[in-house]
């Protein structure tokens, strides 16, 4: 069953006098329980098309389905609900919340939705991730791939349907690429969550169940990897 | 919601404490200064209240009862404070001879008791008697009269001496009851309290009837001065009675009693003035004065304007504090414009994310709020400590000025304080609710570059300019952020403008005390005390004037008296009539034909001649001496003619001209009287002839019904001396002005050697003596008891000239000294915005001037990169601040311009200077804290690190 279906997106920045169109009549289609990589060189649409994915942009033209629905019909409000229940995100730079600690920063989805925080599930979360000891760290007191791993558990503890990692390992050495990979695709598999990774990394890009290619706003290739 | 995204505000604020403390000064500083100015406006008020009670009594209602006062309905009710009542015994009629000038009758009154609620508390209910001389009256027998009546032997009526009145004299009354129509009439029952004011006519006293009447003997145990507080202030007060006090006590039923109430509970004065009819009768009236202070009658129009001044004032602060408040905010939402973004990715919602601002907003306005008001409150308690002599000047009454902290007035600087807060945390929080995910993801910010810039950059000219690559960074940097450098340079303009307006109104206020021509300090350079004598009668008998002059003496004696006095110069003042020959006055005062009004006291004829009343001023020798220096005449002289008339027109200004054409000489006239004892004025017709003016004023005022003939001079009786007028001057000498007063046309200075010629046509208007002392105060004092002590016969008047100056300056210091803490605390906001502004837009750049320093900017091209931004600031902002501030003080100064009488509109300097060397102090210290804060130990550091 797809999950996400993309049809005809597009989406144009202004920059200074010109107009720049980072995306050109994409479509697409992810199954549930996907994993997909998408490549392409700098400034290709990449991270476009993914926050457009994850209801974080808005298109200038076209459709992005989660489930059969139109997200981008939803009002401001109910985008914000889909973007904590429904998605998770994982950027390049970590992204954390200086201010709040670990434990915090994981919990911030949930408690943005109001909802009472799993213990047990946190606890495990943070076994899992290796964090046991770092609870009530602030982020400028983790290593860069601690940080990464904080965010993991942030885009993960609520079970999201999806999870959408702009270069989860761009800023890692190879050790910590490698256990935060493992880590995503450990819940990819287990929960079925739909994984959409960008990346420049060949072995990330090796693990994927499909990879897209990207070039000037278009996809110019969609192999499925047996 | 509130859990995690309370705890990342909080934090926020820690984070950055120091632009969360200049957030907090910010907030304590408007709200302080909201408070001080509620504060202020309520003490005055609580002030003004307690100089009414002290001045006028703390009576609510007074009223009249006929006979015996019923008070029982008046002390069962539990509003009612206190009750004091004063019974009137009767009325005896004065004789003819006394009627011009003491009124037709004389009442007798007791002193009031009280008849209600604790003593004290009856006893402040009116003013008590201000005795003049001896004491109140405690037995039988005695009474006080007024002042006035000192020195006269009444006869020919109901009341009678067998010598002129003093202490100890025995008088006799014929009292009685006085009635009109058949019904009972008192000594108030003409005034607005019983008066039928439908009806327009004014009764005739004359023709009330005495009944009942009985013959009493009383001693004079004392005299009191005549009051001018009206109805239940005054307690001598009456419709035009003379009125003699008794105890209280004594025998006999009153013909009417005067109750004064205190009473509370009371919401508006409809409904005091209901309970006051039913409870008092329909003959009362309502103490007005001090129920406004009471909030029951009304505000009135004073106290709404002086309320809608100080929430103008609050406004002006709001604005301010808007500025620094919203601008503190913004920052803090923009250095946080990533987290923001994040939390919206993770699915904050607008609501949430402005939550989050009002939150902080909220967090701050709990201690900043609290402390605001606290300090302005103490603000206001220190302040009147250190002004207490100023306000005892402004209200001319002692101590009464404290602190009042009225709830509703910080109720109301709460609400508003809070209304401050979210005004500026709106903005802010909507921005922050809208910031685009994306640009926080992307962790890019497009720098926008404005119009001119892009066109120079295009045609290759951005590059160049003074002071080399920091200059042009400094540029680039400017033109980036120019709603910061906005902020910054409004905020300085601000704090420029007034500082210099505040030094502008200190300069001018300083003028008006101490320079110019009319300057406070200008009457005190004449004279500290002046004691006036206005000699009884006016009738111009030798026995008048034998009796003015051995009474002006015994005053000048009194004043030469005085230890420490020095300067101590007289003289003594008469009128008469006068005549003055063809071209006396300049051309242009004289009319087409006929006769006009003329000038002054004088009419002109079309030749220039004139006809009128004079002043006669004689001068002891060494002022005399003085005077014809000042004119350049011998002192062997007759007379100096003083040419100088001021005129006051409709608007409020002044004229001054100089009437006379020539010197030369005058005749002064004295004409015979009237049958009715009245002395004539001289005239001219419409000829241009002289004649004199007999004129007799209708009862009640009534100019219509006055009885006025008129008679050619020669053929009327009269005795005529001339003056050799030896010269014309336009003003007396410096320290002699006192002694003129130029709206009163002509004066003539005479010799004290002429005086003998022409006493016999002058009669007796008032003598003065001025001298200077060190203790002007005490000096008035030690003089009020030697005057009481020779027993004058006339009424005689000290006036503390430095003592009401010291008391204007005090209350224009204490204005000034409002003013200015006021400008300085709206200064301090100002500054604060500067600095936070300025500080955290430098604390934004430390990854760049990291980056800087990693390409090898060395330390004085930096510093000649920060010089020129903040040389820019400093002169825009100087600029606005100079340009706006001479605006301002421009019109305050034409605003004041009569005050300031001529003086010419002159620049603040030492205010300008401090502005300038403020501007470069706040900017330098914000630019060092900024940069010791943002130094990193290293530039790899500062470029990992956060700008946060």
């Amino acid at each position: 069953m797809d999950i996400i279906s993309v049809e005809h997106l597009s989406k144009e920045y202004r920059e200074g006098e010109g107009v720049v169109r980072a995306l050109d009549d994409v479509s697409l289609t992810i199954g549930q329980g996907e994993f997909l990589a998408i490549i392409g060189s700098s400034g290709s649409g990449k991270s476009t098309l993914l926050h457009l994915m994850g209801g974080v942009d808005r298109p200038s033209s076209g459709t992005v389905r989660v489930n059969g629905e139109d997200i981008y019909q939803r009002s401001d409000e109910q985008l914000a609900v889909f973007r904590r229940r429904e998605v998770g995100l994982v950027y390049q730079f970590y992204n954390l919340i200086p201010v709040l600690d670990v434990v915090e920063n994981i919990t911030l989805p949930a408690r943005l939705d109001g909802q009472e925080v799993n213990e047990r599930r946190l606890a495990s979360m943070l076994r899992s991730l290796g964090l046991e000891r770092q609870e009530h760290l602030l982020p400028n007191q983790l290593s860069g791939g601690q940080q990464q791993r904080v965010a993991i558990g942030r885009a993960l503890l609520n079970s999201p349907s999806i999870v959408l990692a702009d270069e989860p390992t761009g800023n890692l050495d190879s050790k910590n690429s490698a256990e935060i990979m493992s880590l995503l695709r450990a819940s990819n598999r287990d929960l079925r969550q739909t994984l959409v990774v960008i990346t420049h990394d060949e072995n990330v890009a090796l693990m994927a169940d499909r990879v897209v290619a990207i070039e000037d706003g278009r996809i110019v290739s969609d192999e499925r990897r047996a | 919601m509130a859990g995690i995204l309370s705890r990342f505000t909080l934090r926020s604020l820690r984070r950055n404490r120091t632009r969360t403390i200049v957030s907090i000064v910010g907030i304590v500083l408007s709200c302080a200064l909201i408070t001080a100015v509620f504060t202020t406006v309520s003490s005055l008020e609580k002030a003004m209240e307690r100089a009414t009670v002290l001045t006028e009594g703390s009576w609510t209602a007074f009223a009249l009862q006929e006979g015996e006062a019923d008070l029982d309905p008046l002390r069962a009710d539990e509003r009612v404070g206190a009750i004091s009542v004063a019974r009137e015994l009767g009325e005896a009629k004065l004789g003819e001879m006394q009627e011009a000038h003491l009124g037709s009758w004389l009442a007798l009154r007791e002193l009031p008791v009280a008849a209600g609620g604790a003593n004290e508390e009856a006893q402040r209910l009116s003013v008590p008697l201000k005795l003049s001389e001896g004491r109140l009256p405690t037995a039988e027998g005695e009474l006080v009269l007024s002042s006035s009546m000192r020195g006269l032997k009444p006869e020919g009526g109901g009341v009678r001496a067998d010598e002129p009145l003093a202490l100890g004299s025995r008088l006799e009354l014929d009292l009685g009851r006085r009635t009109r129509d058949g019904r009972v009439v008192s000594s108030l029952s003409d005034t607005i309290l019983a008066r039928d004011h439908d009806d327009p006519e004014f009764v005739s006293v004359e023709d009330d009837q005495l009944s009942q009447v009985l013959t009493r003997s009383y001693t004079v145990v004392g005299f009191y001065e005549t009051g001018y507080g009206g109805l239940g202030t005054d307690v001598g007060a009456s419709y035009d009675d003379q009125v003699a006090f008794v105890s209280p006590g004594g025998p006999g039923s009153p013909t009417a009693s005067l109750v004064w109430a205190s009473a509370s509970g009371f919401s508006n004065i409809d409904e005091l003035e209901s309970w006051a009819k039913g409870a008092l009768g329909n003959d009362v009236y309502l103490h007005n004065n001090l129920l406004r202070y009471q909030g029951v009658y009304g505000t009135g129009v004073v106290w709404k304007a002086l309320w809608e001044f100080a929430a103008t004032l609050a406004c002006v602060i709001a604005v301010a504090s808007v500025s620094l408040i919203y601008n503190a905010f913004a920052i803090s939402v923009a250095e946080r414009t990533r987290q923001f973004g994040l939390l919206s990715s993770m699915g904050a919602s607008r609501r949430q994310l402005r939550r989050a601002v009002f939150g902080e907003a909220l967090a701050l306005g709990l201690v900043g709020i609290p402390l605001g008001v606290l300090v302005g409150i103490a603000g206001v308690a220190v302040t009147l400590r250190f002004t207490q002599e100023g306000f005892d000047a402004l209200l001319n009454a002692k101590g009464v000025m404290g602190l009042h902290v009225s709830a509703p007035a910080i109720l109301a600087t709460i609400a508003f304080s809070l209304l401050v807060l979210v005004v500026s945390a709106w903005l802010p929080a909507l921005r922050a609710s809208h910031v685009s995910a994306i640009d926080a993801i992307r962790q890019t910010q497009d720098v926008h570059v404005s119009r001119g810039l892009a066109r120079r950059l295009r045609e290759g000219r951005a590059g160049k300019g003074p002071f080399g690559m920091p200059g042009i960074l400094a540029r680039r940097n400017l033109t980036r952020s120019s709603s910061k450098g906005r902020v910054i340079v409004a905020s300085l303009a601000v704090s420029v403008a007034l500082m210099v307006t505040g030094g502008y109104l200190a300069q001018s206020l300083s003028v008006i005390v101490s320079g110019g021509a009319g300057g406070v300090d200008a009457a005190v350079g004449e004279a500290d005390l002046i004691v006036s004598y206005y000699g009884q009668g006016g009738s111009g008998t030798l026995a008048e004037m034998d009796g003015y002059l051995r009474e002006s003496q015994l005053v000048f004696d009194a004043a030469r008296g005085v230890e420490g006095a020095s300067d101590v110069r007289s003289y003594r003042s008469f009128s008469t009539g006068i005549l003055l020959p063809p071209n006396s006055l300049r051309t242009d005062l004289r009319p087409e034909g006929g006769a006009d009004d003329g000038v002054g006291g004088l009419q002109v004829a079309a030749d220039g001649s004139g006809a009128g009343w004079a002043n006669v001023v004689v001068p002891d020798s060494e002022s005399w001496r003085l005077i014809c220096e000042a004119a350049g005449v011998d002192e062997s002289s007759e007379s100096i003619a003083l040419n100088r008339f001021t005129s006051y027109n409709e608007d409020g200004s002044s004229t001054v001209s100089s009437p006379l054409a020539t010197k030369g000489e005058a005749v002064l006239v004295l004409a015979e009287r009237s049958e009715q004892n009245l002395r004539p004025s001289l005239s001219l017709d419409r000829d241009g002839k002289p004649v004199a003016v007999y004129y007799r004023p209708a009862q009640g005022g009534d100019e219509a019904k006055a009885d006025r003939h008129t008679v050619p001079l020669d053929e009327v009786s009269q005795q005529q001396e001339p003056l050799r007028v030896a010269a014309l001057l336009d003003e007396m000498p410096e320290g002699l002005r006192w002694m003129h007063d130029s709206s009163s046309f002509p004066t003539y200075i005479v010799s004290p050697s002429a005086y003998e010629r022409i006493a016999g046509v002058i009669f007796p208007s008032a003598a003065r003596v001025g001298l200077n002392v060190a203790d002007s105060g005490q000096a008035a004092k030690n003089l009020d008891e030697a005057m009481r002590s020779v027993s004058l016969s006339g009424d005689y008047h000290v006036v503390d000239i430095a003592g009401n100056a010291r008391s204007t300056r005090l209350a224009l210091e204490t204005m000034t000294l409002f003013c200015l803490l006021f400008s300085l605390i709206l200064v301090l906001i100002a500054i604060a915005n500067v600095f936070n502004t300025l500080s955290n837009s430098m604390l934004l750049r430390t990854r760049e001037f990291a980056m800087l320093r990693s390409v090898g900017m060395g330390p004085s091209a930096f510093r000649r990169m920060v010089v020129c931004e903040c040389a820019s600031y400093a002169l825009r902002g100087l600029t606005w601040g100079l340009a706006l501030a001479l605006t301002v003080s421009y019109f305050l100064y034409r605003a004041t311009e009569l005050v300031q009488r001529g003086i010419g509109f002159s620049l603040p300097w030492a205010a300008m200077g401090a502005a300038c060397l403020a501007s470069a102090a706040v900017l330098g210290t914000s630019v060092a804290f900024a940069l010791h804060k943002g130094h990193a130990s290293n530039v790899v550091e500062a470029l990992r690190t956060d700008a946060i």
